[in-house]
C-alpha cells in the first residue's frame, strides 16, 4: 500500500510538471494565437479591433505569466482546453472528444487483438520450442515486423485498397453517410474502414509480442517448478498456462499497459497514411496549422493517459507478482 | 502580360512554397500512379447524373474539416456564410471599384460626406418568408455596437456616430467625420442579419448559428457535416431568377495537393489553391477545353523596412537598395508567377489610376547609382567591401523570411546577394512558422523582410493600410498595418485629403500624389505583384471572370465575390 502512494505522489508531480511545460512551450514563443489566426487573412486589412476581438476569443490577456498560469490551471481543473484557433468557435475538448473515440476504437482493439494473438503464439513456440513453428513463426514476424510501418501501410493501401478493390483507401467512415450509431450502414462503413488500419497495426506489432512471450517463457520453462508440475502428471495446459506463462507475463503485462497508454496518442503514422479522423490526425493537423490550444490540448491528454496507463502497469504488476508487494513492506 | 504567369496571392490559407514543396510532387507521383492503376474507377463527378440539376463543387482553400460555424461576423465563419447565406448593402467589386446595389437599391451620401442614406430594396425576404427590412440593418449595427468582437472591422470606432431606420426602406448612417471611404466596409463589407432570429441570441459572438441559418442569400444550408457541407437554392431569393446553379457542395480537404489531385480528377469545380507550372500538365492539358485557370495579379508584394531603424531611416539607404534589386531575375528565378511591380505599387487592374508621370515607369538596376547615393548619405566602403557610416557603424541588418514559404525564401536570397554587389550586408533570418514572422512586423522588432499589401477597390485602401501614420504604432507596440512604420505629416495629409472629398479630381490628386511618394521617398519598396489563385471548371457551368471577361477577381475566397460570381454562371 506505501508503494502504491509513493508511486501516485510520483504521478501527481509527473503530471504537474508536464502540465507546466505545456503552459510554458507555447508562451514562451514569440506571437500569439490571435496572431497566428491571421495566417489565414493574408492581404485582408486588418484592423486592430479584429485583433482585439480575437484576443478576447482566444483568450489572450496581457496578464503576468503567474496569473495566467493560475488561470490555466483552474481552466484545467474545470475541464476547460480552450478554444481551437483554426476549428473556431468549436473548443478543444470538442474536437478531442469527437476525435479520441475513433483512435481508441481503432487501436484500443488493435492492440488487443495483436496482444492476445502475439502472446498466445508465443506460449505455443515457446512450449514446442525446437519445433518447424518454432523455427518459422519468430524469423518470419521479425522480417514482417522490420519493414517500416509507413511503407508496409501504404503497400497494403496500394494493393488491397486500390488494386483489389478490397477495402476503401482512407477515413474512418463513408462520407457520403451521415454519422449516426444506429444506421447499420454507417456501423458496417466504419467496420470496413477500420479493418485495414487495424490489419496494418497487428502485423506491425505482433512479432514484438510473440518474442517478447517466447524468450520469456523459455526461461521460465526451464525453471523446477515447471519440471516439478510435469513430473506431478498435471495436465499440459495447466503446466503451460498456471506455472509457466503466468510467471512469464509479466514483462508482456509492462509492456502491454504503457501501449495502452500510447494507444490514446495516435499511431500517428495510421491516422496519417489511412485519413483516419483520431486525435493524431487531429495532432497533425493542429501542428499544420499552428493552432496551439489544440497542440496543448492533445499533449495534455496525451500526457495524462501514458501516466495513468503506468500506474495501472504498476497496479496489476502489484497484483500479480507477490515479489513486488513483499520487496517494498 | 503572358497569362497564367504569375506568383501567389496573398489572399489565400496557404503559402505557395509551404505546400507545392517536394512533398507535393512526390506525393503527387504516388498517387497519380495510384490513379492510373486503378483505371476507370475514380471519375464519377458529382452533377453529370441523368437529372438536370446543375451542382458545383467548391473549394476556396482547404483547411481539413468544415467548421460548423455560419456566424458572418466570426473570422472563422464557415465557407459560403458570407455570400451564400449573407448578404451586404451594397457589392463593391473589389477589381472594377464599381459599387453595385444589392440589398439596398440605392443609396446616397451627403455633400457634406457625413451621412450615408441606404434605399433598402423592396421584396427581399428572409428564407423563412419574413420580410427584409431597415429595422434588420438598424439591428445588425447595433449589434455591433453593443458587441465590440463582432465589429472586426472597427465601424464604430473608426467612423460611425449614430444609425436610424426612419422607415421601413430607409437607413442612415451618421459618420463621425467626413468620410468617402467608410462606404466600402458599411455598404461593402457588413452582412445583415435577421432580427427576428438574432434579438434572443445570448451570445452572438460566439453564437455559431448551424441551425438552419436565416439569411438573405441566394442558397440554403443543406447538409452540414465535418466531412461535407451541402447548399441548396434558395426558392425565395429576390434575384432568383439568376440562379442557375442548382447545388454547391463543400468538401473538406485536408490540404493543397489533396485538392490538386481530386481538380486534376474533374471533382472539383473551383478552387484556389498555390499553383506551380510543373502541374499543368496534369491539369491544363489534360483536358484544355474544361479545365482552366486565371491568375491574375491581385496583391502588391513589397520589401519592407523597418524606418523607425537605423540605416532605413535614412533615404538613400532605401533608395540605394531599390536601385539594387533585380526584379526581372526575381520573377525569373524565385518568385515565377509574380510580375515586376510598378514603382507606383498600383495594381494593373487600377492602371488608369497610376499617375501621368509614372505611366510607363519602370524599374532599372542601377548599382553605381546606388553606391553613389550611400556615398553621399555618408558612407564609406570598408576593406571588406561594406559601406559603414563615420562612426564605423556598417550597413547589415537581417531579412526575415518563413520557412517553407519558397518563392519569398528564394527572394530574400537573391535580395542579399544584389545588396553585397553594392556593399550592404544583409542576412536572411528564416523564421519556423508564421506567427514569429507576423508577430516581428507588427511590433516592429525586425529589419527588413518581404510582405504583402491590403488592396481594395481603389488605390487608396493600398496606401492607407501601407502608410498612413495613424494606423502604426511605436515600436514594441503592436502595428497590425503599416508594419514599417511610415508616419509622415505630407502622407496623411494626402489619405485625409482622399477620405474628405467625393470629388475624383481631388481624389486623383491625392493618389497621385501618394504615387510620387513611393517613387520618391521610398516607405517600402514594391517587388511583385502576387496573384489570385483560381482553379476552375467549364465541365458543368460558364461564365466564369476570365482574362477576356474580367468582371471581378476569380478568388474564390473572396466574400461576397464568391456570390456574385456563382450568379453569373450559367450551366455548361
Amino acid at each position: 500500500m506505501r508503494r502504491l502512494l509513493s508511486r501516485i505522489g510520483f504521478y501527481i508531480v509527473a503530471l504537474w510538471a508536464s502540465v507546466t511545460i505545456n503552459f510554458l512551450l507555447p508562451r514562451l514563443m514569440p506571437g500569439d494565437p490571435a496572431q497566428a489566426f491571421l495566417a489565414g487573412m493574408q492581404g485582408k486589412s486588418v484592423t486592430p479591433q479584429l485583433l482585439a476581438s480575437l484576443r478576447a476569443q482566444f483568450g489572450v490577456t496581457n496578464a503576468p505569466l503567474w496569473q495566467q498560469y493560475f488561470a490555466y490551471l483552474n481552466q484545467l481543473l474545470h475541464g476547460d482546453l480552450g478554444v481551437s484557433n483554426t476549428n473556431y468557435p468549436e473548443t478543444v475538448s470538442q474536437i478531442l472528444a469527437t476525435s479520441i473515440p475513433w483512435t481508441v476504437g481503432l487501436l484500443g482493439v488493435s492492440v488487443i487483438i495483436a496482444f492476445v494473438i502475439g502472446t498466445l503464439l508465443g506460449i505455443l513456440v515457446a512450449w514446442r520450442r525446437g519445433s518447424w513453428l518454432d523455427s518459422l513463426l519468430p524469423p518470419v514476424m521479425t522480417f514482417i515486423s522490420a519493414i517500416p510501418y509507413l511503407w508496409m501501410a501504404l503497400a497494403l493501401v496500394y494493393f488491397l485498397g486500390f488494386i483489389l478493390h478490397m477495402f476503401p483507401i482512407g477515413g474512418g467512415f463513408d462520407d457520403m453517410l451521415d454519422i449516426d450509431w444506429t444506421s447499420m450502414d454507417f456501423i458496417s462503413s466504419v467496420v470496413t474502414h477500420a479493418i485495414l488500419p487495424a490489419f496494418t497495426i497487428v502485423l506491425g506489432s505482433i512479432s514484438g509480442w510473440i518474442l517478447v512471450m517466447r524468450n520469456s517463457m523459455v526461461t521460465t520453462l526451464s525453471e523446477d517448478y515447471v519440471l516439478m508440475a510435469q513430473a506431478k502428471g498435471l495436465p499440459t495446459r495447466r503446466v503451460v498456462l498456471s506455472y509457466a506463462a503466468r510467471n512469464a507475463i509479466l514483462p508482456s503485462i509492462t509492456s502491454f499497459s504503457i501501449s495502452l497508454g500510447a494507444i490514446v496518442g495516435g499511431a500517428l503514422l495510421t491516422e496519417l497514411v489511412f485519413n483516419y479522423p483520431g486525435i493524431g490526425y487531429a495532432l497533425i493537423t493542429a501542428i499544420g496549422h499552428q493552432d496551439y490550444s489544440l497542440i496543448e490540448g492533445c499533449f495534455l491528454v496525451i500526457a495524462v493517459t501514458v501516466l495513468a496507463a503506468n500506474l495501472i502497469a504498476d497496479v496489476v504488476y502489484t497484483l500479480l507478482d507477490p515479489r513486488v508487494r513483499q520487496e517494498r513492506s | 502580360m503572358s497569362f497564367g504567369t504569375y506568383e501567389k496571392s496573398a489572399e489565400h490559407k496557404h503559402r505557395p512554397g509551404k505546400m507545392l514543396g517536394t512533398t507535393l510532387v512526390s506525393v503527387l507521383a504516388i498517387v497519380m500512379l495510384v490513379l492510373s492503376a486503378c483505371g476507370g474507377g475514380g471519375g464519377s463527378t458529382p452533377g453529370q447524373s441523368s437529372n438536370k440539376k446543375v451542382t458545383i463543387t467548391y473549394v476556396p482553400s482547404p483547411k481539413g474539416d468544415n467548421v460548423s460555424n455560419y456566424n458572418p461576423f466570426s473570422p472563422n465563419a464557415g465557407t459560403g456564410t458570407q455570400g451564400f447565406l449573407y448578404e451586404t448593402l451594397l457589392f463593391i467589386n473589389r477589381y472594377t471599384g464599381v459599387k453595385n446595389p444589392w440589398l439596398a437599391s440605392s443609396f446616397n451620401q451627403s455633400s457634406d460626406l457625413k451621412t450615408i442614406t441606404f434605399k433598402i430594396r423592396d421584396g427581399v425576404k428572409w428564407n423563412d418568408g419574413q420580410p427584409l427590412t431597415s429595422d434588420d440593418v438598424l439591428f445588425t449595427f447595433n449589434l455591433m455596437k453593443t458587441n465590440t468582437g463582432m465589429d472586426t472591422n472597427g465601424l464604430w470606432t473608426r467612423f460611425i456616430q449614430d444609425v436610424a431606420a426612419p422607415d421601413a426602406t430607409t437607413f442612415t448612417v451618421t459618420l463621425k467625420q467626413p468620410s468617402s471611404v467608410a462606404i466600402w466596409w458599411i455598404g461593402g463589407g457588413t452582412y445583415i442579419v435577421p432580427k427576428h432570429a438574432w434579438q434572443s441570441v445570448s451570445d452572438p459572438v460566439k453564437f455559431a448559428n448551424d441551425q438552419k441559418p436565416v439569411g438573405s442569400g441566394p442558397y440554403l444550408l443543406d447538409k452540414n457535416t465535418p466531412q461535407l457541407v451541402t447548399y441548396k437554392k434558395n426558392p425565395g431569393f429576390w434575384q432568383a431568377s439568376s440562379v442557375h446553379v442548382d447545388q454547391i457542395r463543400v468538401p473538406a480537404i485536408k490540404d493543397n495537393s489533396s485538392a490538386v489531385l481530386m481538380l486534376a480528377n474533374g471533382q472539383l469545380d473551383w478552387l484556389g489553391v498555390a499553383w506551380d507550372p510543373k502541374l499543368d500538365a496534369s491539369y491544363t492539358q489534360k483536358d484544355p477545353e474544361h479545365l482552366h485557370h486565371w491568375f491574375t495579379p491581385s496583391n502588391a508584394v513589397m520589401f519592407y523596412m523597418n524606418t523607425k531603424k537605423y540605416p532605413f531611416n535614412i533615404l538613400e539607404v532605401r533608395q540605394a537598395i531599390s536601385l539594387a534589386i533585380d526584379r526581372d531575375d526575381i520573377y525569373k528565378k524565385a518568385a515565377v508567377f509574380a510580375q515586376p511591380a510598378s514603382p507606383t505599387s498600383i495594381l494593373p487592374s487600377q492602371k488608369s489610376q497610376i499617375a501621368s508621370q509614372y505611366a510607363d515607369s519602370k524599374f532599372t538596376v542601377d548599382t553605381a547609382k546606388s553606391e553613389s547615393l550611400l556615398q553621399k548619405a555618408g558612407f564609406t566602403k570598408g576593406s571588406d567591401g561594406i559601406y559603414a557610416d563615420k562612426s564605423g557603424k556598417k550597413i547589415s541588418f537581417n531579412m526575415i523570411a518563413v520557412s517553407g514559404w519558397d518563392d519569398w525564401v528564394g527572394s530574400t536570397k537573391l535580395i542579399s546577394t544584389y545588396l553585397k554587389k553594392i556593399g550592404i550586408d544583409a542576412k536572411i533570418n528564416t523564421v519556423g512558422d508564421f506567427t514569429p514572422y507576423i508577430n516581428a512586423l507588427q511590433t516592429g522588432s525586425f529589419d527588413a523582410g518581404i510582405s504583402w499589401t491590403n488592396p481594395g477597390p481603389t488605390p487608396y485602401f493600398q496606401f492607407s493600410d501601407l502608410l498612413d501614420g495613424r494606423k502604426t504604432a511605436p515600436l514594441g507596440q503592436v502595428a497590425t498595418v503599416n508594419w514599417e512604420r511610415w508616419d509622415d505629416p505630407a502622407t496623411n495629409k494626402l489619405l485625409q485629403q482622399y477620405e474628405t472629398s467625393n470629388d475624383t479630381a481631388v481624389q486623383k490628386a491625392a493618389i497621385d500624389g501618394l504615387q510620387k511618394i513611393m517613387v520618391e521617398q521610398v516607405p517600402a519598396i514594391p517587388l511583385n505583384y502576387n496573384v489570385t489563385w483560381d482553379e476552375y471548371t467549364t465541365t458543368h457551368v460558364t461564365g466564369w471572370p476570365d482574362e477576356k471577361n474580367p468582371y471581378d477577381y476569380a478568388a474564390p475566397t473572396n466574400t461576397p465575390d464568391n456570390e456574385y460570381i456563382i450568379l453569373q454562371l450559367k450551366a455548361a
